[in-house]
């Protein structure tokens, strides 16, 4: 989520505010019957498994994105972050109030959303390619309609009262509260509510307050950014100046969703709940005060008020002068503000270990293949060739040789006898002579016997 | 495979003989027109493979795809003392093969545009290939089925051979000898069976397998006493086995196949993944499923495991390469896997259950959706890294390039395409198969169908690495001036990229006439 900022502001707004976002949510909700199935006792009111591990999920969610929002420094950065706590509301709302309570909240989301991250993609663009809130400031008075539209869709995504995320968010804590099972939802719910007031606060004072700290260095370097607006070439404070109307209408267009439409599904006229449910539905004012709606919303609001209050206290009582001054918070304890900057670590935990294990066995495959699976069958090839060697030498060597020998014997007893016909009768007498003499003996020796 | 189902008077004329032949008129045409005008010989070449495709398109069109058994049979008497006959005839599947190849080979001819020594021979040598395999696809006798499956390989390795690379001789040796290692193991248990069926018949035997009477005739015929009746039996299975675990590849039988596509030149590459490694599947399909499904029950688990071996091994084998032709030669061993995963799991249940013969039709269909679109979708692929190999005088390394996308933006975009199709996109053809797969083998064989999910992801992984490698990231300085498409391959590559996204939105195309096949065939191991 958080490097997807990489890609084009509008782009991002899409893909974290409206649309890619809310695929999960969307599939919980479209599977509810089958995620809130459950085994329990006829009659008693009980969330299955399924959904308590949703609620339990989403409220880690909703804590950690808005604890991590809080130690941001880039512009986006702080908004992706806020969109991952935001979904851990909604997937909190769906587990502790159904498909409407989730729903609701995802659509009012979708337009604050998208109306910030086009709001800070206008600003952006006026600090010619700037992301980092270090070096912006005095936004407010160089670009007052985006600043007067951020600001509702900042007041609506704290949940300022009666801006449309304030309805959304406290469906969705309401629930939590009367919830059966366990409250520490609720606590998270309720003290991502205060961070989210905090960060967001912390971003507008940084953004839009004070003076403009930005200087010819810092748009030179962000000219070096490929995100950076590359036709316009000024320098420093004095470039930046409102976006066109191309981008302002489409945001006063946004705020105007922002402001209004959490009023479809107020607890008076609950149209877009009933659209959902299917239910009867009726204006009815009273229904503030039944079912411990009034007490939560109260408790809402004073959180938002304190979460506001605080951000002014650290980023709002001094201007922030200088891009090198450290975070007013980080001041506090500037380990945990470490830790939070770099989102607890996660990136690099699954870099670590997800990522690294399976190019390790990639690796390993690839080793396996060449040396072992072809290794086997280069060892029969070897055995093969030295089974061909060891047949040509025997071949050569001891059956063929064998032959040889065979020749040579027959060639060499030819030539013994063939001294028998030396035509000298010198030898020949020899041998009649020879003859002569051992018929003699043989015959003296029969006659004898 | 029941009695021949006959279309009125189609089957009067020897179509597919016809088809066997003509592509191997057409390599000696091409040799005879001989090399002084190769524009002559190629075009010639691609003429008789377009004749080819047009007669398959006529005879998809009539096809009967709702009758039982073998359409456009012939039959001839050929070898009365052997009792062999010349018996050719297609099915569903025998027909989506034929397409396959038709459309395979044409692909693999304008590949080989760009080859410029001794052109009418490799020409013809496409075109002998295309032969064996019109004749593998379509033989219904041993006897002719294994000649031409041989054949094929002749062909095969003159291309790998004289045309490849520089370890092209290594290569092509390897694969020639591995390949017949397996062949001649599948002659010997083909042999013992018709020493005592006396027939070399697939209807007669598949016959005689349903029957039971098959296995326990050959063993007792044997009289090998050393072993027990069944390990007899399953040692004639593995003969058999062993020469289609090897074409397909099958876990371990592979490590011939990276450095043969490797090797071989792009064109070439082609038609062994596009056509050649299909013989393989088709075999298992055709031979050893209804002949010997009772021994492969018995070896199910492992058979099981070499799959899911072949399917999740090679995808991080695949990862780990740097080179684009063998990063999808490992792709063709892992796509290829997930046939062989819905294969043993169709093997795996006989009899009963309706709710599991569903399945069953499921990871039939699979299979055949996998095959055609693996065998299309590879082919492209291969297609474009022989555009990219003609622009930049051979190079295919996966850190030779980066940024392409910025001077061959329509190349990336139709590259990306194909890319997307292989990786397993909804919308484009390569889905299809997958899904159909993966729906009928989870119930069948859960375990092993959930492993080779995995499988899935490291495809994703790699095939959008070398989207990002190839295409997006800096520049290099040498390929700034790098052509793009050229009018005549953008018009050749549109019909291909046409039928991805036809058939990804609209696989009934195929479905239609391939599902009965597909039915009558899961069906089959029901009588065991």
């Amino acid at each position: 989520m958080a490097t997807g900022r990489e890609g084009p502001t509008p782009v991002s707004a899409l893909i974290h505010a409206a649309t890619m976002v809310a695929a999960g949510v969307f599939l919980v909700a479209r599977v509810y019957p089958l995620m809130s199935a459950h085994n329990g006792l006829a009659g008693v009111l009980t969330t299955s498994t399924a959904l308590q591990a949703v609620t339990w999920i989403g409220a880690i969610t909703a804590l950690f994105g808005s604890l991590v929002a809080v130690a941001q420094w880039d512009i986006k950065r702080i908004l992706a972050y806020s969109t991952v706590s935001q979904l851990g509301y909604m997937m909190m709302g769906l587990g502790l109030g159904g498909v409407a309570v989730g729903m609701f909240h995802l659509i009012t989301h979708a337009f604050f959303k998208a109306l910030l991250f086009l709001g800070a993609g206008s600003v952006i663009h006026g600090c010619s390619g700037e992301q980092d809130i270090r070096k912006m400031g005095g936004i407010r008075k160089l670009m007052p309609i985006t600043f007067a539209t951020y600001a509702v869709a900042m007041l609506a995504l704290c949940g300022f009262p009666f801006f449309s995320g304030f309805w959304s968010k406290d469906e969705i804590l309401h629930a939590a509260h009367h919830w059966n099972i366990s409250q520490a939802p609720y606590y998270m719910g309720a003290f991502a509510a205060l961070l989210t007031a905090f960060y967001m606060t912390r971003q507008v004072f940084y953004v839009f307050a004070g003076t403009s700290r930005l200087t010819e260095e810092s748009t030179d370097a962000s000219h070096a950014d490929p995100h950076a607006h590359a036709a316009n070439h000024h320098h420093g404070s004095g470039a930046i100046h409102e976006s066109p109307a191309v981008m302002t209408v489409p945001l006063a267009l946004l705020s105007v969703f922002a402001l209004l439409l959490g009023f479809f599904g107020t607890p008076a006229w609950p149209w877009f709940q009933s659209f959902l449910e299917d239910s009867p539905l009726t204006l009815h004012f009273g229904a503030f005060f039944e079912g411990g709606i009034a007490p939560v919303m109260v408790i809402s609001s004073l959180i938002v008020f304190l979460g506001l209050g605080l951000g002014w206290y650290f980023y709002g009582r001094k201007p922030i002068v200088s891009a090198e001054a450290p975070d007013a918070l980080g001041k506090l304890s500037p380990a945990t503000f470490t830790v939070l900057g770099h989102a607890f670590y996660f990136d690099a935990l699954y870099d670590a270990t997800f990522i690294r294990l399976n190019k390790l066995i990639a690796t390993i495959s690839n080793w396996l293949d060449r040396w072992v699976w072809n290794g086997a069958v280069k060892t029969v090839t070897q055995l093969v060739f030295g089974l061909a060697h060891l047949d040509n030498f025997l071949d050569t060597h001891v059956v063929n040789s064998g032959f040889d020998e065979g020749c040579e014997s027959v060639s060499l007893s030819g030539q013994i006898l063939s001294r028998l016909q030396a035509g000298r009768v010198q030898g020949y007498l020899k041998i009649v002579a020879g003859a002569l003499i051992v018929f003699t003996i043989l015959l003296l020796w029969k006659a004898r016997v | 495979m029941e009695g021949p189902g006959m279309t009125q008077d189609m089957n009067s004329f020897p179509w597919l003989t016809i088809l066997t032949l003509l592509p191997l008129v057409g390599a000696l045409a091409v040799l005879a027109l001989g090399g002084r005008n190769k524009a002559l010989v190629r075009w010639t070449a691609l003429a008789f493979s377009a004749i080819s495709l047009l007669i398959t398109l006529v005879l998809w069109h009539s096809f009967n795809s709702a009758a039982d058994g073998f359409q456009f049979q012939e039959l001839h008497a050929w070898i009365p003392s052997l009792n062999v006959s010349y018996r050719v005839g297609i099915d569903g599947l025998g027909l989506l093969m034929l397409l396959l190849t038709s459309i395979v080979v044409p692909i693999g001819m304008l590949a080989s545009w760009q080859i410029e020594q001794r052109v009418p021979l490799y020409f013809a040598l496409v075109l002998m290939l295309q032969t064996c395999l019109v004749g593998t696809f379509t033989a219904l006798n041993f006897f002719h089925w294994f000649i031409f499956w041989e054949l094929a390989l002749i062909p095969a390795f003159f291309l790998v051979r004289l045309w490849g690379g520089s370890g092209s001789a290594r290569a092509a040796m390897q694969f020639l000898v591995y390949t017949m290692v397996g062949s001649v193991a599948m002659l010997l248990s083909f042999l013992a069976i018709f020493l005592t069926t006396k027939t070399f018949d697939f209807t007669e035997l598949a016959t005689l397998a349903q029957n039971g009477t098959l296995m326990p005739a050959v063993v007792a015929k044997l009289g090998w006493h050393l072993l027990t009746p069944g390990h007899v039996a399953l040692v004639i299975f593995f003969g058999a086995f062993l020469g289609f675990a090897v074409k397909v590849p099958l876990f371990p039988f592979h490590t011939w196949l990276p450095s043969t596509y490797a090797e071989a030149p792009s064109g070439t590459t082609i038609l062994l993944t596009g056509a050649m490694s299909k013989m393989g599947m088709y075999g298992f399909l055709r031979i050893l499923l209804p002949l010997f499904g009772a021994e492969m029950q018995r070896v199910l688990t492992p058979l099981l495991w070499l799959a899911v071996a072949t399917v999740v091994l090679s995808a991080y084998t695949a990862w780990a390469q740097k080179d684009l032709k063998r990063i999808f030669a490992y792709s063709s061993i892992n796509h290829l896997g997930y046939c062989l995963l819905a294969f043993f799991a169709v093997v795996k249940f006989t009899g009963g259950d309706t709710a599991l013969t569903a399945q069953k039709f499921a990871a039939m269909n699979g299979i055949f959706l996998q095959m055609f679109n693996h065998g299309l979708t590879a082919a492209t692929l291969f297609w474009f890294i022989a555009m990219l190999e003609k622009r930049t005088g051979g190079m295919r390394g996966l850190d030779d390039f980066g940024g392409l996308r910025k001077v061959v933006p329509v190349f990336t975009g139709l590259m990306g395409i194909a890319l997307f199709s292989s990786l397993g996109l909804p919308g484009l053809n390569g889905f299809i198969g997958e899904f159909l797969i993966f729906k009928g083998s989870f119930p069948l064989v859960t375990w092993a169908t959930s492993l080779s999910v995995i499988g899935l992801l490291i495809t994703a992984i790699f095939i959008l690495g070398v989207i990002q490698r190839v295409f997006s990231g800096p520049l290099k300085e040498k390929w700034a001036q790098l052509p793009d498409l050229t009018l005549g391959e953008r018009l050749s590559l549109v019909p291909v990229i046409g039928l991805m996204f036809a058939l990804g939105l609209y696989p009934q195309l195929i479905l239609g006439v391939v599902n009965h096949t597909a039915i009558q065939m899961a069906i089959h191991l029901r009588n065991f």
